[in-house]
């Protein structure tokens, strides 16, 4: 059996959703971050997959600016997180609720 | 109809306009002699405008055979469609003889009250009413259409109740202001009716009159050709019906005088100029001027005559029982202007307008000599309560004596002419009955002898009231007496214009008087009705002499025995409660009805209230899904966003 393009989509989307579900379901920003990061390389599993499957080497630029986006964003996120902690005393996403209207 | 233009006519009601203008800017300033003075000049300014017309109308020459109108077209003031209806006035001799009485008897009355509303903190503000209230009484008598007729009407109407709720801080003058506004609407609903009917009637027979009195009667005659006879009958009679309810209204008859005696609340003054001179009579006054429909309705003439002559007794028989000075007099121009609607009646105009006149100058003069003794006693007005003013208050008592004579019909004043004519009218006049006559007679009896009742008892006998305030009885000031004078010279004298055949009196009002065919009437009955007259005047003199003066024996014996009509007598035959339980009563459940039950719990609870608690469950489950949690905000994103990927997936499979 050979491995080709709907294998790697598959694998994506199916991370995509635990990413997702993880998102919407758990509550320690950490664990957020975690399943924001997983939905960001499974964009990143699509978009090689395309690249390898149309041989276009652009899209591997693509992918790399993700990476650089993301470790950018798992630091800044990361400092809020731990600037939010010493703040509110928690990292509860259920109780930052200041948004409500 | 000579018709001449002079657009000079429209100062008359222009002077008292402005005065009450100007006495009204001044409403919250202190309250100084200007105002009083301001507003009677601009009152007498307009009499001097109104005689200067009188000369400009006799002067004018006119084809032989017709009547000569000053008119003002001023401008159109309704227009719509081929209805136009102007703003103009016009003076003929009806006019001048209630120009003549409105400003005149108003500026006396306006000297008085400088004298009577001195020591009063809102005399500004009474005499712009007073003044705004002469204003609308000339737009009443001098407009040319039946509509701005109207206006005047309902203006006179509003300073009325402006002026006897005028104290309205006390609740009691508030509501008595509001009884007389509201059994007025009452009657104006009836003219109302009528104007609407009248203008289908021309309309429909193809002339357009925009109501202007003159066209109205120049064209009834073709209009009474262009109908079927016994449906033209009809339609007069009920138009003039309604117009007699209007009048009766404004002029206190049964059933809708209630409003007169309680009208009382207001300053004198008021009393003497609105509720006894000027605007009661303007019923009659409409009467007359729309003469030539109700000369063409037997049906409605009957109901006026046999309406005035009940009202003329029933009134004269509670005015013996009241207790109240004023509200003796009240009832007093109740019955009298049953009187006037008797002349009407009986098809005799001019007398009407005659008795209008004489009782305009003895009703003010009574009235204000009544307001002059209340002066004096401080503001005392029961009867029982005074006695033995004569030598107290001379002034007051001379011209109140002259008063009383001349309304008693007592030979030789005012009074004695102008209801000897109606007396003879009603006895053979064109419309004549012998009821209407011996009621009449009876009326005329009862008045002499409730008049002299007031005068005894309140200026015969001794002092009743406290014997503390016996000392500070004092005349009222020149100013309230030297009114009282003058009205006094013109209630002995004003009846002597008969005799003046150059004054041409009794043509005066020819052009209404036409409209019935002259009566015949011989000079045998026109002693013996004179006779009749003079002795039920002097039988009413010396009942009340030996019930008031003489002995109080006769008094107390028929006290005794008619006890429990006079307990009815006293309480005014219990018409208020009758009115309050048949009418009142009912009209109160329905609108607590409404209140409580349509307004409050219907619209206001269900429709009102429906929608906002309807809108408050939206908000607060819109409010509730902005929780806050982002997370929850993720979540139905993320369902939108499957929704719409399955939508599409099954889109593009099928």
């Amino acid at each position: 059996m050979t491995i080709g393009l709907a294998h790697y989509l598959v694998l994506a989307a199916a991370l995509f959703i635990i990413g997702l579900i993880g998102l919407t379901i758990r509550k320690n920003i950490i664990v957020l971050f975690m399943c924001v990061e997983l939905m960001l390389n499974s964009a990143n599993l699509t978009i090689l997959a395309y690249a390898r499957q149309f041989n276009d080497s652009d899209f591997h630029a693509a992918a790399l600016f993700v990476m650089v986006i993301a470790a950018a964003e798992a630091a800044l996120g990361l400092a809020l997180v731990v600037a939010m902690f010493r703040y509110r005393g928690t990292a509860d996403s259920t109780k930052l609720t200041l948004l409500k209207g | 109809m000579h018709q001449i233009n002079m657009n000079f006519i429209n100062l008359i009601p222009l002077f008292p306009l402005l005065g009450a203008i100007f006495c009204f800017a001044l409403r919250d300033k202190k309250p100084s002699i200007l105002c009083g003075i301001t507003a009677s000049l601009m009152v007498f300014l307009s009499f001097v405008s109104s005689t200067a017309s009188v000369f400009a109308l006799s002067g004018a020459a006119s084809p032989a055979g017709t009547e000569t109108v000053i008119v003002s077209n001023n401008f159109t003031w309704i227009s719509a469609g081929d209805l136009k209806i102007g703003c103009d006035l016009m003076f003929d001799r009806l006019s001048a003889v209630m120009l003549f009485v409105v400003t005149f008897v108003g500026f006396l009355i306006h000297i008085y009250s400088i004298g009577y509303m001195i020591h009063d903190k809102d005399s500004n503000r009474f005499f712009s009413y007073l003044n705004l209230f002469v204003f609308f009484m000339i737009i009443l008598v001098t407009a040319k259409n039946l509509v701005l007729m109207f206006v005047g009407w309902e203006g006179v109407g509003l300073c009325s109740y402006l002026l006897i709720s005028f104290w309205w801080s006390d609740p009691a003058n508030a509501a008595a202001g509001r009884k007389a506004f509201i059994t007025n609407r009452i009657g104006d609903f009836a003219f109302l009716s009528a104007i609407f009917i009248l203008y289908w009637l021309y309309k429909s027979c193809g002339f357009e009159t925009g109501f202007d009195f003159i066209k109205l009667a120049e064209n009834f005659k073709a209009l009474s050709a262009a109908l079927p006879s016994s449906g033209f009958v009809v339609i007069v009679d009920l138009v003039c019906v309604l117009l007699f309810i209007g009048a009766s209204g404004k002029s206190a008859q049964i059933p809708l005088y209630v409003w007169l005696p309680d009208a009382m609340a207001g300053p004198t003054p008021v009393s003497a100029l609105i509720h006894a001179a000027t605007m009661v009579t303007a019923g009659v006054y409409m009467c007359v001027r729309l003469g030539f429909l109700f000369a063409a309705s037997a049906l409605a003439l009957k109901i006026i005559a046999f309406t005035g002559v009940l009202t003329a007794v029933f009134a004269a028989v509670i005015a013996m029982a009241q207790t109240d000075i004023k509200k003796v007099l009240a009832y007093s121009t109740v019955s009298q202007l049953g009187f006037m609607f008797i002349a009407v009646g009986c098809g005799a105009f001019t007398s009407a307008i005659f008795h209008l006149a004489t009782h305009a100058f003895f009703k003010s003069l009574l009235f204000l000599g009544a307001g002059s003794v209340i002066h004096s006693l401080a503001g005392e007005q029961d009867i029982m309560k005074m006695g033995g003013l004569r030598k107290l208050i001379p002034g007051t008592f001379t011209t109140f004596f002259i008063g009383v004579y001349a309304i008693s019909g007592l030979p030789l004043m005012s009074g004695f002419f102008s209801k000897d004519e109606i007396l003879l009218y009603s006895f053979a006049g064109p419309h004549s009955s012998a009821i209407f006559y011996a009621l009449a007679t009876l009326a005329s009896f009862l008045t002499s002898l409730y008049m002299h009742r007031l005068l005894f008892l309140v200026f015969y006998g001794s002092f009743r009231g406290d014997a503390k305030k016996y000392g500070h009885i004092h005349e009222s000031p020149a100013i309230m007496t030297v009114p009282l004078y003058i009205l006094a010279f013109f209630s002995i004298f004003s009846g002597f214009i008969v005799f003046f055949k150059s004054l041409n009196f009794k043509t005066l009002l020819a052009s209404y008087q036409s409209a019935i065919a002259a009566a015949n009437i011989s000079h045998s009955s026109e002693y013996s009705v004179m006779g009749i007259a003079l002795t039920a005047a002097f039988a009413g003199l010396i009942a009340a002499y030996k019930f008031y003066i003489s002995s109080n024996d006769y008094l107390s014996k028929i006290n005794n025995a008619f006890a429990a009509f006079i307990k009815i007598q006293e309480n005014k035959f219990y018409i208020d409660e009758l009115y309050d339980l048949i009418i009142i009563s009912p009209l109160k459940s329905v609108s607590i009805f409404l209140h409580k039950i349509i307004d409050v719990k219907f619209i206001d609870d269900y429709i009102v209230g429906g929608t906002v608690r309807g809108f408050k469950y939206i908000n607060s489950a819109l409010s509730d899904a902005q929780s806050g949690r982002v997370q929850g905000y993720l979540s139905a994103m993320a369902a939108g966003l499957a929704v719409m990927t399955v939508y599409v997936l099954y889109n593009s499979i099928r």
